[in-house]
């Protein structure tokens, strides 16, 4: 424990510091934080770029690309390479800064990869469908005390404690 | 529980405690209730007395603008100077909505009395639109007060013979009294910026 | 008052650079507390680690109290705050499978960032299969555009789901979070330790 304190900032002030950037965030943008949204104006920037009939005839991406300004300018866009910034200082200033791969003992590298990209779909796709992602609906949304920011919430980690069970091994 | 933690959890228990007993605010644009729009009728905050207003006018108040709540034809005949013309039976089309329902100006109603004034002011209360008031008296008590002030008896004090002053400056400053001549009405129309509320669009 | 830049107060032009800074600030905190590592994120999963509940958890009280609190002081004007709206049954099937996400690889979007900012070669993973996740839907969306169209509730706030009042849902958000905390730091003195 008193090793671990030391590795990592306490979690309530963590929290509570998260929380006044999220309180920021409303207070200037008026929108909370994000970070699924980013992903997806690459993505329709770049299917856009690739093949402009085909996103412009396409029911999703034609809806981002009619607004005048280009998706890849979008505000999540910067905010995500702003996480990317803050995370390389945090972890520059802890000596945290290493290639590798975490993952429990009892697998090898190569199932953490394969299921770190199947986790990584299934959240692409469940944060298009639920509208936002773990900090986009669920944290946002709680804050500002949305129905949908809840229900996300619960959906999110009550599936996470059913398969735990299941997948045990992929952790301890 | 560690020590430490205790004067944290008192703060967010008082905090939260707190908001039990704070009424709940709601700035959504709802419409007001019948109860909250009487309370504000009978109040006199949405007047502006003419002598106000003519102030505001001639010290170029950014902040001021006159709408004409009568019709068009009433409105070409006479209207003060920089004012638009908003005729109350458009009152609710989408083309006046951005100058009505804003937080930047300040909307000041007039008619020839103040009925159809009171009346456009009270269905943009009803929508919950803030901003905009009344010229009291409307323009018949512009005529009576700045146009054409009248001089008081001499033996009233001396803080009434003062208004009556500032009156008559006015009232030369838009072309009534000594001047003589008829009111000079045809002042271009102001440009209206209109800063408009814009609800934010979500990300994620 | 606020929110600032859609109340015209600044100018729209310093949107992108006030997305950065709060997004530096965004990625550092996520850093600082340990959701740079998949372990300590599926923690709370098994009970060894309650890193996330607390973090998340203290952060949407401190937002949801310094709102409420603004409001009431005239700072910022809650009806101009994005909510975002409540398609019930997309937000639910959405929310399980980034729920089955979560757990099979580890991180959230936000955290993923974070983490391959720092060298964490399973994060970038995680990301690569963020955007061919998001370009699948995207591809797909045709098929599922009328569910997710579909019980669309609005801009519904939680406490009126529940038939109670604004201040009653924070003070019982409050308490629930604290008994919560208490709850894990409990539990997490009972597991097993698990080494990372």
């Amino acid at each position: 424990m008193k090793e671990k304190s030391k590795k990592y900032m306490n979690s309530y002030l963590a929290g509570f510091l998260l929380g006044l950037t999220l309180l920021a965030a409303f207070f200037f943008t008026g929108r909370g934080l994000g970070a699924s949204g980013a992903p997806k104006s690459v993505i329709v920037a770049a299917v856009d770029l690739v093949a402009h009939e085909h996103a412009k005839s396409s029911p999703f991406y034609s809806k981002y690309i009619e607004k005048e300004e280009p998706p890849i300018k979008a505000w999540l866009v910067l905010e995500v390479l702003g996480v990317l910034m803050g995370g390389l200082i945090s972890g520059a200033l802890a000596g945290r800064l290493n290639l590798k791969i975490e993952h429990s003992p009892k697998i090898s590298s190569k199932t953490r990869l394969v299921f770190a990209l199947l986790g990584g779909i299934l959240f692409g796709a469940g944060a298009q469908l639920g509208r936002g992602c773990t900090s986009g609906a669920a944290l946002s949304g709680m804050a500002v005390l949305s129905t949908a920011g809840f229900v996300t919430m619960l959906a999110i980690f009550g599936t996470g404690y059913v398969l735990a069970f299941f997948v045990k091994k992929l952790w301890i | 529980m560690n020590k430490k933690y205790i004067f944290p959890v008192i703060i967010l228990l008082l905090l939260g405690a707190i908001l039990l007993l704070i009424p709940h605010k709601d700035n959504s644009q709802k419409e007001l209730s019948a109860e909250q729009l009487l309370l504000e009728m009978n109040g006199i905050s949405r007047f502006f007395s003419t002598e106000k207003v003519a102030d505001m006018m001639i010290n170029k108040d950014p902040s001021l603008l006159l709408i004409d709540v009568r019709p068009q034809e009433k409105y070409k005949e006479f209207h003060l100077p920089g004012a638009i013309n908003i005729p109350i039976d458009s009152f609710l089309t989408e083309t006046w909505k951005p100058y009505l329902n804003q937080i930047a100006m300040n909307n000041i109603f007039y008619s020839n009395g103040t009925s159809l004034a009171d009346a456009a002011w009270m269905i943009c209360r009803r929508q919950n639109f803030n901003n905009n008031y009344v010229l009291e008296g409307g323009l018949n008590a512009w005529v009576e007060t700045v146009l054409k002030p009248e001089k008081p008896v001499t033996d009233n004090p001396s803080e009434e013979f003062n208004k009556y002053q500032q009156q008559k400056g006015a009232s030369i400053f838009f072309g009534g009294g000594d001047a003589g001549a008829e009111s000079n009405i045809t002042a271009p129309v102001p440009k209206v910026q209109v800063k408009k509320k814009k609800k934010v669009q979500g990300g994620c | 008052m606020g929110p600032l830049i859609a109340q015209g107060v600044i100018s729209s032009e310093w949107n992108y650079v006030i997305a950065f800074m709060i997004g530096i600030s965004f990625g550092f905190v996520l850093e600082r507390a340990g959701f740079s590592s998949s372990r300590v994120l599926a923690g709370v999963f098994y009970g060894y680690d309650f890193t996330v509940l607390r973090v998340f958890f203290t952060a949407a009280i401190t937002a949801m109290l310094g709102l409420l609190y603004f409001n009431y002081l005239g700072w910022i004007d809650l009806s101009l705050i994005y909510v975002n709206p409540t398609f019930l049954w997309p937000a639910i099937v959405g929310g399980v499978i980034m729920g089955a996400g979560f757990i099979l690889g580890g991180f959230c979007p936000g955290t993923s960032v974070c983490a391959a900012a720092i060298g964490k070669i399973d994060a970038m993973i995680f990301l690569v299969g963020i955007f061919l996740g998001i370009f699948i839907f995207a591809e797909g969306y045709p098929l599922f555009k009328e569910f997710y169209m579909s019980s669309n509730l609005g801009d519904i706030k939680v406490f009126d789901s529940l038939g109670i009042s604004e201040g009653l849902f924070a003070f019982a958000l409050i308490v629930i979070a604290l008994i919560a905390f208490i709850v894990t730091a409990w539990i997490q003195n009972r597991t097993k330790k698990v080494e990372y």
